[in-house]
C-alpha cells in the first residue's frame, strides 16, 4: 500500500471542511465504524453487508473495467468488497485509487487492520493541487477508470469532491515547469523576465516566436511541442 | 554513414513506404544502424520491418490527453514530450532523415542539428527559415504537396533526396518462422481442397481502410467476393485486422456465404507472412498495399476518396490501380468530406472491371477489347529515369490531365537528368491530338506571361534604390510572379513553386539586403522556364507529326477510294 500524506495542518486555511467531532464506534456485528461530525461512514448494523450491496450495483461494469477510482475510504469495507470482485474477474490485474480527504480516517483504517493491502493507492488530504500534481494519479486518470462513490463520505465532503471533479490545473509557466523533469528545460521556462503568472502561450509568443534568432535548441523543442499539442500537423 | 535516424511522424502506410529506403540504405551501407522516430500509435508498423535497430516514439495520444483535459497540468504533456525525445537528443547521428513533411518533424530535425553531421529533407535554421538538404527536398516538401497530379511518388522523392538507388531484391519485412510455416501449410491446404485439377490462385481482400470514403460498400464487396468464389481458378481470403469492427464485418460477410469463406486475422508481423503467400491482393488505399509492394505481390488498388493515387499508389509493375476518372477526383480529405459526389464515387467501380484485372494479372487474359465502366480509369506502373510512375492503361482518358501529368514528369526528368524521355511525347500522340495541341497553345501563352512577369520583377529588382516607390513596384512584381503558383496548369506552376520555396527560405527578411540572392533565383527561374519552352517545342513537333500522319492516312484513304 502506498499513501500520499498531505499535511492537513499546513493546509488548514484551504480546508473547505471543518472536522468538529471524530470517533470510532462498533457496529452491531462488531465492526469498527468511523463517525465524523456525527455522520456514520458505515452501517452501524452490518458494514460488510452494506458494502456488498453497494459494490453489487457495479457488478456489470467491473467485469470489463479493471481500473476503479473510489471517492471515500472510510474503513474500507466497500474497498475490500470491490477488490474481492475485481480479483474474481481480473486476477491480480486491477488497480484501485481511493480519494479520502480525512487523513485521520485513513490512519485509523490502517491501524485497525482494515485496509486490504493489494493494488490500492490512497490519496488523502484536502489540497487538490497536491493530489493532481501526482503523476501516477494523472496517468491513472487518463485511462478513464470506473468511478464509484462511497455515499456517506461523498455526501459528508461534497464540496471537496465537487471541487475534485471541477478541478482546473494552473496554466502559468511557473506551475507548468514544476512538472518538467529535464533541468535545462525547466530552467529555460523559468528564465522569462515576465511576471510569474505568464501563460505558456504568452511565454512562447514573447520568448520564442518574437525572437530574431532561435539560438537555443530548446526553442525548437518547444515549437515542436506546441505544434504537436495544437494538433497542427 | 553508420548511425542514422529516420523521422516519420505519419501513419502506418507512410511508415511502410520507408521500407524501400531502409533496404537501399542497408545495401549501400552494410554497417549502418538505422533508428526510427514515429508516433507511438504507429510503432507496430516500424517494428514489422527488419533492419531497424531501435524505434523511438512520441506518445502523441498521451500528450493530447494531458493538454485537452483541464484537470491535467500542461506540464505533464511537456514533460512527456521532453522524455520522449531525451534519448535521441543524447545520441550523435551521422545523418537525420526528415521523411515527414510537417512542422513537428522539422523542428525536431532542427533540435538535433548539433547532434547530427548532416540532414536529409528539411530543417529550420536559427531564423526559422527552411534549410533544404538538396533540390529533391524541395520537390518532396513543396512541389509534390502543391500539385493535384503529382509527377513523382513520395518513395522516389525520398530515394532521390538521399541519393539512393532502389533495391527490390532484399526482403525488408520482419516475419516469424512459425507464422511463415503455418501460412504456407494452411494456404497450400486451401489450394488442394479448392482445386478441381487446376492451379488455384489465392486472392486476398482487405475489407477496410482508415477512411469510409476510400472503401467499397458492403454490397460491392459481397459481389466481388462472390465472383472470385464462384470462379474455379480463384479463392478469396478475407484479411482482417485484429479489431472488433473488422472482425464483426468479416463475420457478417462470411455469414452470407454460409461461413464457407476463409478470413485471416493478423497483426502486422503475421500479415507479412500472409501477404507473401498470396497470389494477388485487392485493396483500397491501405497500409497493406505497401506491405504487398515490399513483398512484390501484385495488387489491384481501388483508389477512392482522398487516396493520394499519384503520390502513394502501388509501385509494383505487376499491379493495377482502378479509379474514378482522376479529373473528377479530389485528393484532400477536406474536399471529400464536403462533397457528396466525391463520397459516392465508389459506385463507379464494378465487379466485372475488377475481375477483368484479376484475370489479366493471374491468368494473362488480354484486356484488349474489354470496356471498363464509363468514368473509370485504370493505371499501371512503369519505370523511367526518375523511378516508378503511373501510366494510364485503360478506361476513361482525360487528355489534358494526362498531358499535364506526363509533361510535369518530363520537366523533372530534364531538370534532374539533363535528358528527356521521348516515350512521353509518343504517349501524347496516342491521345486526342487536338486537346494536346490546345494544351500546348495555352501553356505557350502561360509561359509568355510568366516570362514577362519574371522580366518585370528582375527589372524592378535591378532598379531598387532607397526609394519606397521602387520597392513597392518590386514587391508587386514579385507577388504577381509568385501568384503563378496558383495557376490552373500545374505544369506552368512547377518552376515558380520551386522559386517560391527558395524565396521563402532566404535568410533575410529584408529584400534589399538579399537582392543578389533574389536576382540569382530569378535567373534560375528563367533557366527553368527555358526547360519548359523546350518541352513545349517538342510537344508541338510531335503534334505536328501526328497531324501530318493523320492527313497522310486520310489522303491515302481518299486516293484508295478514287482508285
Amino acid at each position: 500500500m502506498e499513501t500520499i500524506n498531505n499535511s492537513l495542518k499546513s493546509q488548514e486555511s484551504k480546508k473547505p471542511f471543518r472536522i468538529e467531532t471524530y470517533e470510532v464506534k462498533s457496529s452491531r456485528n462488531n465492526f469498527k465504524v468511523p463517525v465524523v461530525n456525527d455522520v456514520h461512514l458505515h452501517s452501524i448494523y452490518n458494514p460488510t453487508k452494506e458494502a456488498q450491496a453497494l459494490i453489487s450495483n457495479y457488478d456489470e461494469n467491473l467485469q470489463t473495467k479493471n481500473l476503479v477510482l473510489v471517492f471515500g475510504l472510510g474503513f474500507a469495507y466497500h474497498v475490500h468488497e470491490l477488490c474481492r470482485k475485481l480479483e474474481s474477474y481480473h486476477g491480480n490485474n486491477y488497480q484501485v485509487v481511493v480519494i479520502e480527504p480525512n487523513e485521520q480516517v485513513h490512519r485509523d483504517c490502517i491501524s485497525n487492520n482494515l485496509f486490504p493491502n493489494k493494488n490500492i493507492k490512497v490519496y488523502t488530504g484536502f489540497d487538490l493541487e497536491n493530489i493532481f500534481g501526482d503523476v501516477s494519479l494523472v496517468r491513472f486518470l487518463t485511462k478513464k477508470p470506473l468511478i464509484i462513490q462511497h455515499p456517506p463520505t461523498f455526501n459528508l465532503y461534497v464540496s471537496f469532491f465537487k471541487n475534485f471533479l471541477d478541478f482546473t490545473a494552473k496554466t502559468d509557466v511557473t506551475s507548468i515547469s514544476k512538472f518538467v523533469t529535464d533541468k535545462s528545460l525547466r530552467e529555460y521556462l523559468l528564465s522569462s523576465k515576465s511576471d510569474n503568472n505568464q501563460t505558456f502561450n504568452d511565454f512562447m509568443t514573447e520568448n520564442i516566436l518574437g525572437k530574431n534568432n532561435l539560438n537555443n535548441e530548446l526553442d525548437h523543442m518547444l515549437l515542436a511541442y506546441t505544434y504537436l499539442s495544437n494538433g497542427e500537423f | 554513414m553508420r548511425d542514422i535516424l529516420i523521422i516519420n511522424l505519419k501513419r502506418n502506410g507512410d511508415i511502410f513506404t520507408t521500407g524501400h529506403i531502409i533496404r537501399s540504405l542497408i545495401t549501400k551501407y552494410p554497417e549502418i544502424k538505422i533508428s526510427m522516430l514515429v508516433l507511438e500509435e504507429f510503432k507496430k508498423a516500424s517494428e514489422a520491418m527488419k533492419g531497424i535497430e531501435k524505434v523511438y516514439t512520441i506518445d502523441r495520444k498521451k500528450i493530447l490527453t494531458y493538454t485537452k483535459n483541464k484537470i491535467f497540468s500542461d506540464g505533464f504533456a511537456l514533460d512527456q514530450f521532453s522524455k520522449d525525445l531525451s534519448e535521441i537528443r543524447s545520441k550523435n547521428w551521422d545523418a537525420v532523415f526528415n521523411y515527414s513533411n510537417d512542422r513537428v518533424s522539422t523542428h525536431i530535425t532542427s533540435l538535433l542539428k548539433s547532434k547530427s553531421l548532416k540532414h536529409f529533407g528539411i530543417r529550420f535554421n536559427d531564423t526559422c527559415n527552411v534549410e533544404y538538404s538538396n533540390e529533391w527536398a524541395i520537390v518532396f516538401n513543396d512541389l509534390v504537396p502543391s500539385v493535384k497530379y503529382s509527377p513523382v511518388t513520395f518513395i522516389d522523392a525520398y530515394m532521390h533526396m538521399a541519393n539512393l538507388t532502389p533495391n527490390r531484391e532484399s526482403y525488408v519485412l520482419r516475419t516469424k518462422q512459425d507464422y511463415n510455416e503455418a501460412c504456407a501449410k494452411n494456404f497450400s491446404e486451401i489450394r488442394k481442397i479448392e482445386s478441381t485439377g487446376n492451379d488455384i490462385k489465392l486472392v486476398g481482400i482487405q475489407l477496410f481502410s482508415s477512411s469510409a470514403y476510400k472503401n467499397l460498400d458492403r454490397e460491392q464487396l459481397v459481389s466481388l467476393i462472390d465472383a472470385l468464389y464462384m470462379n474455379t481458378n480463384f479463392f478469396p481470403i478475407l484479411l482482417v485486422a485484429p479489431i472488433d469492427e473488422e472482425r464483426e464485418f468479416a463475420a457478417s460477410i462470411n455469414a452470407d456465404f454460409n461461413n464457407s469463406l476463409v478470413s485471416v486475422e493478423a497483426d502486422f508481423v503475421a500479415l507479412n507472412s500472409v501477404i507473401m503467400n498470396l497470389d494477388l491482393l485487392i485493396t483500397c488505399d491501405t497500409a497493406i498495399k505497401h506491405v504487398a509492394d515490399l513483398s512484390s505481390i501484385p495488387t489491384i488498388e481501388i483508389s477512392l476518396g482522398e487516396a493520394p493515387l499519384f503520390k502513394q499508389g502501388t509501385i509494383n509493375p505487376e499491379s493495377y490501380i482502378i479509379t474514378p476518372s482522376v479529373n473528377s477526383r479530389e485528393f484532400s480529405k477536406k474536399a471529400v468530406d464536403q462533397s457528396e459526389n466525391l463520397q459516392t464515387q465508389h459506385m463507379l467501380i464494378n465487379t466485372n472491371d475488377i475481375m477483368a484485372l484479376v484475370n489479366n494479372i493471374l491468368l494473362a487474359e488480354t484486356l484488349n477489347g474489354y470496356h471498363f465502366n464509363k468514368g473509370v480509369s485504370v493505371y499501371r506502373v512503369n519505370q523511367d529515369e526518375l523511378g516508378m510512375y503511373h501510366v494510364l492503361a485503360h478506361g476513361e482518358v482525360d487528355t489534358i490531365v494526362e498531358t499535364e501529368r506526363l509533361m510535369s514528369r518530363q520537366y523533372l526528368i530534364k531538370k534532374f537528368t539533363k535528358t528527356e524521355d521521348v516515350s512521353y511525347y509518343r504517349d501524347l500522340q496516342a491521345m486526342n491530338i487536338s486537346d494536346v495541341e490546345a494544351w500546348s497553345t495555352k501553356i505557350k501563352e502561360d509561359i509568355t506571361e510568366t516570362s514577362k512577369t519574371l522580366l518585370g520583377t528582375l527589372r524592378s529588382l535591378l532598379q531598387l534604390d532607397n526609394s519606397k516607390a521602387k520597392l513597392k513596384s518590386f514587391v508587386q512584381n514579385l507577388t504577381s510572379l509568385i501568384s503563378i503558383c496558383e495557376s490552373e496548369s500545374q505544369f506552368t506552376a512547377l518552376p515558380v513553386l520551386r522559386f517560391r520555396a527558395r524565396i521563402e527560405a532566404l535568410n533575410s527578411s529584408n529584400i534589399e539586403s538579399s537582392a543578389r540572392e533574389v536576382e540569382a533565383l530569378l535567373y534560375e527561374l528563367k533557366a527553368n522556364i527555358q526547360v519548359q519552352v523546350e518541352i513545349i517545342k517538342s510537344v508541338s513537333d510531335y503534334v505536328r507529326t501526328a497531324k501530318d500522319q493523320t492527313r497522310l492516312r486520310s489522303s491515302q484513304g481518299i486516293l484508295n477510294v478514287n482508285q
